[in-house]
């Protein structure tokens, strides 16, 4: 029997997204996809997907989703959302299943930004140049190529095989309290001062945040670069941090205009982008520039974590108040917990 | 011959850990924009390990590589010694473009900036749309949004600077000149360029087969057209559109 997901209310930034479109940038198209890669991933194994299905991600806020047809496995992951099925708080990180007519209401996110609902056979769009990411400002892709609205009705495909009860035990991360950079090509558009001062600087994440990017603001003076405005226009990779005219650095994401001509102080490396894009507004940011080498050594950690995910999937016996789920949850997180000295930021765990 | 203002080695430097890009000159120039095309093309004959994907840019190639497959400093190798077996001025002499006529309607609503130049320039809004028309034009690179053309070079009258104001929102199809060049989008867009026509014709449509048609490389010949063949296009299939737009090699 064929599921769908009906939106009976939705938050303001809904969006159907995958791994995102490789092969495209010749023609002015930038990769998109998930804007946390991890939670995509994680979400995916807890509901049992092959890799590739499509998923919903969620802004600051969620919505009211009712399942239609035969019954569905979901998961969420991501920011922490507080979640609930008739009245029932629902663990992020823990799949769960829900019967026709049920519905799962998801409010605000508790900490971070982009809250990722994962389902299982994965949300059936037509792929649009190889992907069923929504492309927002181009109006392409996903759910009629655009953020999802209340009346909606997603189609989901057909799941690939059992898979509720699984919940995700992960470790702590040890957050980095300064977000690690590569200095760009074109730092040498800035002068030697002003890099050390945007080191030196604590930016606070603002409410200028989307898919597109994420813009920063500081009391301190703007930054500034005065060959940078005449560069001609280049590739722009995921994370470059531009600095126009107006000083203020802009961090540059999933849906980024692909080729710009204003000038970009360094890239965020690729470990340290679901961190970044987390981050609240309000949060504060540090940046500090790291070797190519370490930033290549930091890539490989995340993808052996990503490896080992399905290591720390934890069959789970329905009830969320299981004895033994919770024992072995603290068991693992305790320990964890007293090795590294995990910092506040637990908004993974 | 290596055109003057061509690096004589082409300078490689990282975007980040995955992007690599190869430079081949300091400005804007069809002869660069050339020997990047070709470069480009060279590429795609000869695969290399852990390349995702390469787009030619004004006056450089970027290359998108997973550093998990092949090291930074080991794909710059490779690309080093593919930049050294690339015989720029073969390879350019052997490169055929394509060339597309390119319906425009120009001024009124269409294009709102029309006006003001001509005024600037002293001439009637007929004779700039003459001058735009003259010359056949060259797509340096597709970027910014899907399917979006940087088209050049344009005689000097339309070496104007970008609007001090950014325009919130302007149509897909709009038609953009400044700094001599021209811009043209297939979806909507803000914009500080000076909008001067529009065009019925979609250069990226994502339910055409291809999706995209005009490449880096191209050629434009531009054309006007009047409202009502505008209208008359915009509601002809997009197999009908090809017809128009029809490509041919030079």
């Amino acid at each position: 029997m064929i599921s769908a997901l009906k939106i009976l209310r939705a938050g303001p930034y809904i969006s159907v997204q995958d791994e995102g479109r490789s092969g495209w940038l010749r023609s002015g198209v930038s990769q998109g996809g998930a804007m946390d890669g991890r939670a995509l991933e994680e979400g995916r194994l807890l509901v049992g997907n092959e890799r590739g299905l499509a998923a919903l991600e969620m802004l600051g806020l969620g919505g009211r989703f009712e399942v239609m047809g035969s019954p569905l496995t979901l998961a969420l992951s991501g920011a922490s959302f507080a979640a609930k099925v008739e009245g029932k708080a629902i663990d992020p990180l823990t799949s769960f299943t829900l019967q026709p007519g049920q519905v799962l209401e998801i409010g605000s996110a508790k900490s971070g930004n982009y809250g990722t609902l994962s389902i299982s056979g994965g949300i059936d769009v037509k792929p649009v140049l190889g992907s069923r990411s929504t492309h927002i400002r181009a109006g392409f892709g996903g759910f009629e190529g655009r953020l999802l609205k209340r009346g909606d009705v997603l189609p989901i495909g057909e799941a690939a095989g059992q898979s509720r009860g699984l919940s995700l035990v992960l470790e702590k991360r040890l957050a980095n309290e300064k977000i690690r950079i590569i200095w760009g090509a074109q730092a040498s558009l800035f002068d030697e001062n002003e890099l050390q001062r945007f080191i030196d600087t604590k930016f606070e994440v603002t409410h200028e945040i989307d898919r597109m990017g994420a813009c920063l603001a500081t009391d301190a003076a703007p930054i500034h670069s005065e060959q940078g405005l005449v560069a001609i226009s280049g590739a722009i990779a995921l994370g470059d941090i531009q600095v126009a005219g107006g000083g203020r650095p802009v961090v540059l994401l999933a849906d980024r205009q692909p080729t710009g001509g204003y000038p970009r102080i360094g890239t965020i490396i690729a470990a340290d982008l679901a961190d970044f894009v987390q981050r609240p507004a309000g949060a504060s940011v540090e940046f500090c520039p790291v070797s190519e080498e370490e930033a290549i050594k930091a890539y490989h950690k995340m993808h052996i974590e990503q490896m080992m995910l399905p290591e720390q999937l934890v069959r789970d016996f329905g009830d969320p108040y299981d004895s033994h789920r919770l024992l072995s949850k603290n068991l693992i997180s305790g320990a964890v917990g007293s090795i590294r000295n995990a910092s506040d930021k637990d908004r993974f765990s | 011959m290596r055109p003057v203002e061509a690096y004589e080695h082409p300078r490689l430097s990282m975007v980040g850990e995955a992007l690599l890009i190869v430079e081949f000159g300091v400005k804007l120039s069809p002869d660069i924009n050339d020997i990047v095309i070709a470069f480009d093309h060279f590429l795609q004959d000869n695969p290399m390990r852990g390349l995702l994907e390469s787009a030619p840019m004004n006056k450089s190639v970027a290359l998108r590589f997973d550093p998990l497959y092949v090291p930074p400093q080991q794909f710059r190798d490779s690309v080093l010694e593919l930049v050294a077996a690339f015989d720029a001025a073969t390879s350019v002499a052997g490169m055929k473009a394509r060339r597309w006529r390119f319906p425009v309607c120009y001024g009124g609503e269409m294009g709102p900036d029309l006006a003001k130049i001509a005024d600037q320039a002293f001439m009637s809004e007929q004779a700039v749309i003459a001058a735009h028309c003259s010359l056949v034009q060259r797509v340096f690179m597709i970027g910014f949004a899907p399917g979006f053309l940087y088209t050049g070079m344009l005689p000097d009258m339309f070496k104007l600077p970008r609007l001090p104001e950014i325009k919130p929102m302007v149509s897909a199809g709009s038609v953009s000149v400044a700094i001599c060049q021209t811009v043209i989008s297939s979806t909507p867009n803000p914009t500080g360029w000076h909008v001067i026509g529009s065009t019925p014709f979609r250069n990226f449509d994502p339910d055409r087969d291809p999706p995209f048609l005009i490449g880096a490389g191209d050629e434009i010949a531009f054309y006007a057209i009047d409202l009502e063949q505008y209208k008359d296009l915009r509601q002809s299939d997009q197999q009908g559109m090809q017809q128009i737009v029809r490509e041919e090699a030079v």
